[in-house]
């Protein structure tokens, strides 16, 4: 059996950003938590497995910061697999179009696969002898806005070795209706005949996902190596490949040294905002064993916490919230210490909604508003279309312009952005109106 | 209620009582002059109507019709008295006397803002309307305000993040930049390296030409002299005298060696010799000459041995007895033969001694019979003492075992041993384990049994003790025991002795058989003495002494014999080897001529004559041959000496002899000598020189002139010091890389950045969480206001559109009380009471309070009173006024009385009353009914202008009606509310005339008509299609508006210069002036106050620009969005809402029209 270790969009020359605003000052190194010491780990990883080969599926290093600091650690890198015998394969994506050629041309013994987007196979080999083909493809420009797979049939690929297990690796926009990142489609992998397409791009690792589509190919995203971002949450690291004939196995090693994650804490509706410090110092307490339990021992555990639930103190935890009382709560079990990046205010007014909608005061208007967006329907399509047309020039505002270069930017338009901050805003100013009133609430102590 | 009758009696500042009579329903306008009373009319109905507390000096009655009844009242003092139909009663309901100012409306009540009346009107609306919530506060509390300067500070914060990045990677590219000339430094490096060798080369070409100009310099002088100044030396004049000196002296030579030349031949002759011996010959001959002698002394020698020995021959016989001359025969040949008999006997007759003394000592000691009876005496009465001491101590008892007696406990155990062996055998081994207990049982049974009887036993002890032994001192155990001791001691001796006594008989049986074999022995020996005896022919045997003598003599004899036989012998020897050697020499001598030597000493002078004779032809041979040598060496050096001395006047080139031309040219020579020295060190080093840089590979150099060398020097130092700086760069360059390599800079620069992003992603979504709040609150408070809007509010707001051509629309404003704006329906922006005109203000309160008096009043409508109300308002406004007022009175059956000193009003009114269709107003000339005086005075000065009409747009384009109705140039900068609505209606201008005849000129007003209930609008909606779709195409052209503006940022006049109080006093007029002729553009401006190249900006500081920029920036004057072009722009706006109500083709054709009239403008 061959082994391989597949490495997603490492980005090396950047580091997680908003773990904590004073991580220093709680011992947390940020240096230790960076895509580098991700890969550090992924080389360890790779010389106690004895694997034949390590494969970078793209973004390898960030554009913007390649030359330099992101080198020297792929330099690192690289010298030692090679020193331990490992062959060192890689694709370029659209991140490092003009930096991973350029710098592997300068660390001989790295190996781009499909340079200049063409189609290219390269055989893996071990004491002499093939052990597996990775067949794979490169972006020759930052965009490419055709499916590299179109040109798969009629590449010059020699024909697969009988008995050497053949592997697929490219940087791609899988299953996306175009767009200027390689975009390709399940099917098209599926008829190039090679079973595993280990793909890079999206920091969300899929590969482990199963497809009722195409239930013979194994294709999906390796993942970042290290979360970069709140977003990027859940298991991160490289991936063992086991090749064997008409058998491959593939193993996700969740190894990252920072590791990001979001929880619901469903609040009660009684409870008070200087209780729930402990709620969540309980809840993190609770994630970094559940963790361990898996094995699973990143070195910093950043949390985003979501307070679910009603409240009859909308107001008061709002402003609990928006007032970061939350933002030193620190635990450490065992390796792993746990932070808290966020906590955002989800939870709903104990209120009976249809009860205040009864009125026709402003109070039961806004309640009809938001039980308006409880609902699909035209109703509800209507106030999202007529709000998205009053944010919009918030929305589109050239001070927010810069926020399109972000990762993984969602739409501060899309539907259930809007119905967010509709429902947010609602339970807040509905608060606000009732406690105008409060000795003469509707539908006090009712709960949905 | 109707007041048909008012009679003011009394009242402070009315000096005549008078009465208004025969009031009517309608509108009525009373006209008088200045403090004819007018007002006074109001202040009477107030002290009617709610008692005012003024009214203590006030009589007044009146006549009202009241809901079909006839009422009076009537205020005398503090009398107020009410009657119906005649009978008094208690007054009527009236709004509350706070109300009252909404029926009694004065100029000064109208300008008043702050009255309390207006704000509690306002107060009772808003809170009204909202339903017992404030929904401001709420939004206060509840709601992030998203200003204009909204999440400014977060995107700074992104810029400057990314700004920094851009800054490090600027940084890092320049460091790229630089590292990528790492090579061509590297290359600089190597070729200033090169061209520092290549400048010690120059340097050595530069040299070159030097040495060659001064070598050519030399050589011309050296050609100026005589060219045999370079054949001769300078000492040739002492050559001379040295070559005349040898010359002579040769010659003298020559004579010399030609004299010893004759002499060695004389000598030769003299030796008598042919040929010189060789020496090897003459020594061998001498050695024999004396070997020969050597012989005669031995052969002498010899000879005198012979003679002694010859005397010893005769010596040793007569010791045996023989004579002088005849020596006895006796002789031993083997004289050994004598001493071993000798040794023999002497040591057999010592062995055989010895052993009979050996014997003798071992005779006389051996073990008596006696001796032996004592001991076995002994033995017994120890072996009896023993017994004794060995009997058994039973104590008197038998012994038992196990209760059996010795011997059955024996049997039993015997019986026990066979029982267990048989059943072992017969059936289980472990039964042997019983014959072994019976075996031991047996044994240890018979062990006992053996034992005797211990008295018994010591007394046959006793008995056997030997009775002639001493018995113990008494027959105890201790008296036993020791004399058992005594007696074992005794044994042992005995015993001893008895042994050696054994031991010497053995050993003297052994002497004695070896004294019989040494007698034998020496008896042998005995006889060899006889027999040796007998071959001496001695007659006895003599004792050894003796015989040992003889046979030393009988030796001495033999060997004396012998020494004189070999001497003999050897004097022959000798003998014949002299004669032999005489001989030889003789011979030897005779042929050369010598004499026949008849001794050795003559031989050994003739040989040394012979010697010398030899030496001395050898001698002489050789000083010929040396005499004729330097004979010719001397004739050499003469012919040496001759051609010497012609070779110095050969090389002159002179004649032979010229001893003074010699001497003049040997005076040049010194000079000729140091001219060729120096121009041949000079050539040495021009070869030296060529041959380095012919070996460097720089031949080319050598060819090269000064000039051009020198240049190429100065090119080669500049290389140099462009490769030192170049070395310097590159280590800098190299720091710097590993600087950059290991540093985090960017690393956290992009964190930063990223933090940044995050913070003003944050920030977006509050803010658009905060306008989510904004449009929730709004749509609760549209929807409430439409469904809960309080009619006197609508009432108000109906009115102000009205009396303001829908310039403005009615709207309360919580942040300042809850006080009244008027909402501009062309701008949105909502101004207070007191940024209103003076005729605005009225306006608006006026319509408040008409519509609260309606509100207050009840089912019976007051009389309204308005003095002076709308003095302030313009001719146009007064028509719409005085119209509403006509319509209210017609509609309300309200009773109205207006009252003005301005007679111009009567005819206004009467006019816009009969425009309107009402009844024309009863005018009450106060004057003319106070004083006689009527107030006015002729018809003609009644007489108003006419409004101006509106043109007909049939058969004219939308350009040319434009230009017509004047309606501005299409500008999208200011807010599309103020856009004329020619641009909406551009396909339908009858709508368009229709509007404008009717004041409606803009977008504002039009969309404030559409919200009011007036029939134009209903009725345009009912008949055009452009009329219906004017709300549509008035959001379209809001979007149109703001897209356009996007990065165009707001025209910045002299207002916005001031107030941004960045510019001086000084420069004020200067940047305003700028400022219009770059058409307001803020961007332009600022890059031209940055620039100072304007010539009105001498001495500008920068800093004033910066300051500008920053309020310009946060104003909202610039705008740092981009331009949109006309594809996006209008992507954008078919992208709207309102794009989607209104035909594609309507939306196209509005958008395109709009971007070009823009251009067009542009």
């Amino acid at each position: 059996m061959t082994k391989l270790l597949a490495i997603g969009d490492v980005h090396l020359g950047t580091r997680p950003s908003g773990v904590a605003e004073d991580a220093a000052d709680r011992g947390i190194a940020v240096q230790r938590l960076t895509p580098a010491a991700g890969l550090e780990a992924a080389v360890r990883l790779a010389t106690e497995q004895d694997v034949s080969a390590v494969v970078f599926a793209g973004d390898v290093v960030e554009s913007t910061n390649a030359r330099y600091e992101a080198f020297r650690h792929l330099e690192a890198a690289v010298l030692k697999l090679l020193a331990e015998g490992v062959t060192v394969l890689g694709v370029v994506g659209n991140h490092d179009v003009e930096a991973l050629p350029r710098l592997a041309r300068l660390i001989p013994g790295f190996r781009i696969v499909g340079a200049g987007g063409r189609w290219e196979c390269v055989a893996v080999e071990r004491e002499g002898r093939s052990v597996c083909e990775v067949v794979g493809w490169s972006f020759p420009q930052r965009q490419v806005t055709s499916s590299p797979v179109a040109d798969f049939a009629g590449s010059s690929l020699p024909p697969a070795q009988p008995g050497v297990p053949r592997i697929g690796v490219m940087h791609c926009d899988l299953d996306a209706s175009g767009g200027p990142y390689a975009p390709v489609t399940m099917g098209e992998l599926a008829r190039t005949g090679i079973d595993t397409w280990l793909l890079g791009h999206i920091h969300k690792p899929s590969l482990g996902d199963t497809r009722s589509d195409n239930p013979g190919l194994r294709a999906g995203y390796l993942g970042s190596l290290v979360g970069l971002n709140p977003k990027e949450v859940g298991d991160r690291g490289p991936w063992l490949v086991d090749l064997a004939e008409g058998e491959t196995s593939l193993t996700h090693v969740s190894n990252a040294p920072l590791r990001w994650e979001t929880i619901d804490l469903a609040i009660e509706p009684d409870q008070q905002p200087e209780d729930l410090g402990d709620s969540v110092l309980a809840s993190v307490d609770q994630r970094i064993r559940a963790l361990h339990a898996r094995g699973v021992e990143p070195s910093v555990l950043a949390l985003r916490v979501r307070l679910t639930g009603t409240t009859r103190s909308y107001a008061a935890i709002d402003a609990w919230v928006g007032g970061r009382r939350w933002s030193d709560i620190t635990r450490t079990v065992g390796a792993t210490t746990a932070v808290v990046n966020k906590i955002t205010n989800a939870t709903e007014l104990a209120r009976d909604l249809h009860e205040l909608a009864k009125g026709d005061d402003p109070p039961g208007l806004l309640a009809r508003k938001l039980l308006i967006l409880e609902t699909e329907g035209a109703e509800r399509d209507a106030l999202i279309v007529r709000t998205r047309d009053r944010l919009r020039t918030l929305a589109d505002a050239s001070n927010f312009a810069p926020l399109q270069d972000l990762r993984d930017a969602a739409d501060p338009l899309a539907d259930e952005e809007i119905t967010r901050a509709l429902k947010a805003a609602g339970s807040s100013i509905l608060s606000a109106l009732l406690d105008q009133h409060e000795p003469t609430r509707r539908g006090e102590g009712a709960e949905r | 209620m109707k007041f048909r009758r008012l009679e003011i009696v009394r009242l402070p500042g009315i000096d005549a009582s008078y009465s208004l009579e025969k009031l009517g329903d309608g509108v009525h306008v009373v006209v008088g002059p200045n403090a004819i009373g007018k007002s006074s009319i109001c202040r009477a109905t107030r002290a009617l109507l709610w008692s005012d507390e003024s009214g203590s000096a006030v009589t007044a009655h009146a006549r009202i019709d009241l809901d079909g009844e006839s009422w009076s009242v009537q205020r005398d003092g503090a009398r107020h008295v009410w009657q119906r139909e005649g009978v008094e009663c208690a007054p009527p309901p009236l709004p509350a006397r706070h109300l009252q100012d909404c029926f009694l409306l004065d100029v000064r009540d109208l300008m008043d803002s702050g009255t309390e009346s207006g704000r509690e009107i306002a107060k009772q609306i808003r809170l009204q309307m909202a339903g017992g919530y404030s929904l401001e506060e709420a939004r206060s509390q509840a709601v992030e305000r998203v200003g204009r300067g909204f999440a400014k500070k977060e995107c700074r914060d992104v810029d400057a993040a990314a700004g920094a990045i851009r800054k490090a990677q600027l940084k890092q590219e320049a460091l790229a930049e630089r590292e990528e000339t790492l090579n061509s430094l590297e290359q600089t490096i190597r070729e200033g390296e090169n061209a520092r060798v290549r400048q010690a080369h120059v340097a050595t070409a530069l040299e070159l030409v030097g040495l060659r100009e001064q070598q050519k310099r030399l050589t011309a002088e050296l050609d100026a002299l005589p060219p045999a100044c370079g054949k001769i030396v300078g000492l040739e004049l002492d050559w001379l005298e040295t070559a005349e000196r040898k010359l002579e002296e040769a010659n003298e030579k020559v004579a010399q060696h030609e004299g010893e030349l004759r002499d060695a031949r004389n000598r030769i002759v003299e030796s008598r010799l042919e040929e010189p011996l060789e020496a090897s010959e003459l020594s061998a001959w001498r050695q024999r000459a004396d070997s020969w002698a050597q012989l005669a002394l031995r052969r002498e020698t010899a000879y005198g041995v012979l003679a002694a020995e010859k005397k010893k021959l005769v010596n040793a016989s007569r010791v045996v007895g023989g004579s002088e001359d005849a020596p006895p025969e006796l002789a031993l040949e083997d004289d050994e033969e004598l001493y071993r008999y000798l040794r023999e006997a002497t040591e057999v007759e010592q062995g055989r001694a010895a052993l009979e003394q050996r014997l003798r000592l071992l005779s006389g000691h051996d073990f008596s019979v006696e001796q032996k009876k004592q001991q076995q005496l002994g033995e017994r009465a120890a072996e009896a003492l023993r017994d004794w001491l060995r009997a058994p101590d039973t104590g008197g008892s038998e012994i038992r075992i196990g209760g059996l007696t010795r011997v059955a406990a024996t049997v039993v155990g015997l019986v026990v041993a066979a029982t267990g062996l048989a059943l072992g055998i017969a059936f289980h081994p472990a039964f042997h384990g019983v014959t072994g207990a019976g075996l031991v049982w047996a044994i240890s049974a018979w062990l006992l049994s053996s034992s005797d009887d211990r008295a018994d036993a010591q007394q046959k002890a006793m008995d056997a003790f030997p009775p002639n032994v001493d018995a113990p001192a008494s027959w105890t155990v201790a008296s036993v025991n020791e004399r058992l001791r005594e007696i074992d001691q005794q044994i042992a001796e005995s015993r001893a002795s008895e042994m050696r006594a054994r031991d010497r008989s053995i050993e003297r049986a052994g002497i004695e058989s070896d004294l019989e074999t040494a007698r034998t022995r020496e008896q042998s020996v005995r006889d060899r003495g006889e027999e040796l005896v007998a071959r001496l022919r001695l007659d006895r045997v003599p004792a050894a002494a003796e015989l040992v003598d003889t046979a030393r003599a009988l030796i001495a004899l033999r060997e004396a014999r012998d020494a004189e036989a070999a001497a003999e012998g050897r004097c022959g020897a000798l003998d014949l080897d002299f004669e032999a050697k005489r001989e030889e020499l003789g011979n030897w001598l005779v042929g050369l001529g010598e004499e026949d030597p008849q001794d050795p000493e003559a031989a050994k002078a003739l040989v040394h004559e012979v010697e010398e004779l030899s030496r001395l032809l050898v001698d002489s041979r050789k000083d010929e041959s040396r005499a004729s040598d330097d004979l010719e060496s001397a004739r050499e050096k003469m012919r040496s000496s001759e051609e010497a001395i012609a070779k110095i006047f050969r090389d002159a080139d002179l004649e032979h002899g010229d001893r003074a031309g010699l001497s003049q040219l040997l005076g040049k020579v010194e000079r000729y000598q140091e001219l060729v020295n120096e121009v041949g060190g000079l050539q040495t080093s021009i070869g030296i020189g060529e041959r380095k840089l012919s070996e460097a590979g720089e031949s080319a150099l050598a060819n090269l002139d000064q000039s051009d060398l020198e240049r190429e020097s100065d090119r080669l130092a500049s290389e140099t010091a462009a490769a030192d700086d170049a070395r310097t760069e590159s280590a800098e360059i190299a720091a710097e890389v590993k600087q950059a390599s290991e540093a985090h800079t960017l690393e956290d620069l992009i964190a930063s950045h990223d933090d940044a992003l995050a913070m003003l992603a944050d920030k977006r979504e509050r803010g658009l969480e905060a306008l989510a709040g904004d449009f929730l609150l709004d749509e609760v408070k549209t929807e409430h206001e439409t469904k809960q809007l309080p009619a006197v509010l609508k009432r108000a707001r109906d009115l102000f559109a009205l009396f303001t051509h829908h310039e403005y629309e009615l709207g309360i404003e919580p942040e300042v009380g809850g006080s009244f704006i008027a909402v501009s329906s062309r701008t949105g922006v909502g101004k207070q009471l007191n940024e209103l005109s003076g005729g605005e203000c009225a306006q608006l309160l006026l319509a408040v309070r008409i519509a609260f008096a309606e509100e207050a009043e009840g089912a019976s409508p007051l009389p309204l009173f308005l003095d002076e109300a709308l003095d302030q308002s313009d001719p146009a406004r007064f028509d719409l006024i005085a119209r509403s007022l006509g319509r209210i009175s017609e509609q309300e059956n309200r009773q109205i009385f207006y009252l003005t000193n301005d007679n111009v009003d009567v005819d206004r009114i009467r006019e816009a009353l009969q425009s309107e269709g009402c009844s024309p107003p009863a005018v009450i000339d106060l004057g003319l009914l106070r004083r006689g005086i009527a107030a006015v005075s002729s018809a003609e000065v009644l007489r108003i202008a006419p409004p101006p009409s509106v043109p007909d747009p049939t058969g004219l384009s939308p350009d040319e009606y434009g230009a017509l109705i004047e309606v501005p140039t299409f500008d999208p900068r200011p807010a599309y509310l103020g856009q004329h609505l020619l641009y909406l209606l551009w396909d339908d201008l009858h709508v368009l005339k229709r509007l404008v005849a009717s004041r409606i000129e803009t977008v504002g007003q039009w969309r404030t008509l559409s919200r009011t209930e007036a029939p134009l609008a209903a009725s345009l909606k009912d008949e055009a299609e452009a009329a219906r779709q004017l709300d549509a195409r008035s959001r379209l052209l809001e979007v149109f508006c703001e897209s356009w503006s996007e990065g165009r940022g707001k025209p910045v006049d002299r207002t916005a210069i001031e107030e941004s109080n960045a510019i001086s006093e000084r420069y004020l007029e200067a940047v305003a002036t700028i400022a219009m002729e770059l058409g307001y553009d803020g961007r332009r401006l600022i890059e031209v106050l940055q620039s100072r190249e304007h010539p009105l900006l001498a001495r500008f500081r920068p800093k004033a620009a910066e300051k500008l920029a920053t309020y310009l920036e946060d104003e909202g004057y610039l705008d740092p969005r981009p331009v949109l072009d006309e594809q996006d722009l209008i992507a954008r706006a078919l992208a709207s809402p309102a794009a989607r109500e209104l035909p594609e083709e309507v939306c196209n054709e509005l958008l395109h029209l709009w971007w070009q009239l823009r251009a067009g403008k542009q």
